[in-house]
C-alpha cells in the first residue's frame, strides 16, 4: 500500500471561526487532508474507479491474515448450540443434515449408522447404534441411515 | 419420487442422492432447505410389501403416499 503523500493536518477551531482568513495554510490544510484520504481510500492507484479497491491482499490495503491452520482453540469455538432439535427417519431410510457440526444422540430403540460419500458410493460403519457424538456434515456427503426396525429418532445440536 | 437432479424439483438434491427416493426435505429455523430424508428403491419396493400396521411401526406411515406412488 503507498504511502499517503500529504500528511494529514488538524484544523483548530482558531482557523475556522468568523475572523479567520481564509489563508494559505488553511486551504493547504484542507487539500493535504483531502489528499491524505485519497491515499487511504485508493491505494496506489490513486484513482477511484468502479471496483473496490481496499481487499486486503497487501498491494493495495494492509493484508488481513487468514486464520492459520490450527489457530482456532476449543476455547475460541462457541459452545451454545445454533440449535436443537429431533428427526425421524424411516426404517431403511436415510437422513442427509444439511451442513453443520452436529451432536447427535439416538433414542433408545434406534439403530442408526453413519455414512460417507467416497467414490461413488454411501460407505457405511459396520456398528449399528454408534451415531452418537459429534459429527461434521456437509449437507451431500454425509448422512444417517436407520437401520432400527422400528425406525430411529436422532435428537441433534448444531454448533 | 425418484431424484432426477436433470429435473428443476430436484436441483436442491446433492449429487450423491441421485437415483434414491425422496422422502421428504428438512426445512431450517430460516425456512431454507436443510436435509433430506431418502431411501434406495430397494427399501421403498421392501415397504410397499408391508402391511399399514408394519409400516407404522417402521416409521414410514407418513410417506405411505410415496410409497403408493413408486414403481
Amino acid at each position: 500500500m503507498a504511502l499517503p503523500t500529504r500528511n494529514w493536518t488538524d484544523i483548530q477551531d482558531g482557523q475556522v471561526d468568523a475572523d479567520s482568513p481564509l489563508d494559505t495554510t488553511l486551504i493547504t490544510s484542507i487539500r493535504d487532508n483531502i489528499e491524505n484520504l485519497k491515499s487511504q481510500l485508493t491505494g496506489e492507484s490513486g484513482t477511484y474507479t468502479a471496483a473496490q479497491e481496499h481487499d486486503h491482499d497487501g498491494v493495495n490495503s494492509k493484508e488481513v491474515a487468514s486464520v492459520a491452520d490450527d489457530a482456532v482453540t476449543g476455547a475460541k469455538i462457541d459452545k451454545t448450540p445454533a440449535s436443537t432439535g429431533s428427526q425421524a427417519i424411516p426404517n431403511g431410510a436415510t437422513w442427509t443434515p444439511g451442513a453443520g457440526v452436529y451432536q447427535f444422540v439416538e433414542s433408545g430403540s434406534s439403530y442408526c449408522q453413519f455414512e460417507i460419500y467416497v467414490g461413488g458410493s454411501w460407505r457405511r460403519t459396520n456398528t449399528p447404534g454408534d451415531i452418537s457424538g459429534i459429527k461434521y456434515c456437509d449437507g451431500a456427503n454425509m448422512r444417517v441411515f436407520s437401520g432400527g426396525a422400528g425406525g430411529s429418532t436422532v435428537y441433534y445440536q448444531t454448533f | 419420487m425418484i431424484i432426477d437432479r436433470k429435473r428443476p424439483e430436484f436441483s436442491d438434491v446433492p449429487e450423491s442422492l441421485e437415483g434414491e427416493v425422496l422422502l421428504e426435505r428438512i426445512y431450517g429455523p430460516d425456512g431454507e432447505v436443510a436435509g433430506f430424508v431418502t431411501a434406495s428403491l430397494e427399501a421403498v419396493r421392501s415397504m410397499k410389501t408391508k402391511s399399514a400396521e408394519e409400516l407404522s411401526a417402521e416409521g414410514w406411515a407418513r410417506y405411505r403416499d410415496i410409497l403408493d406412488t413408486t414403481e
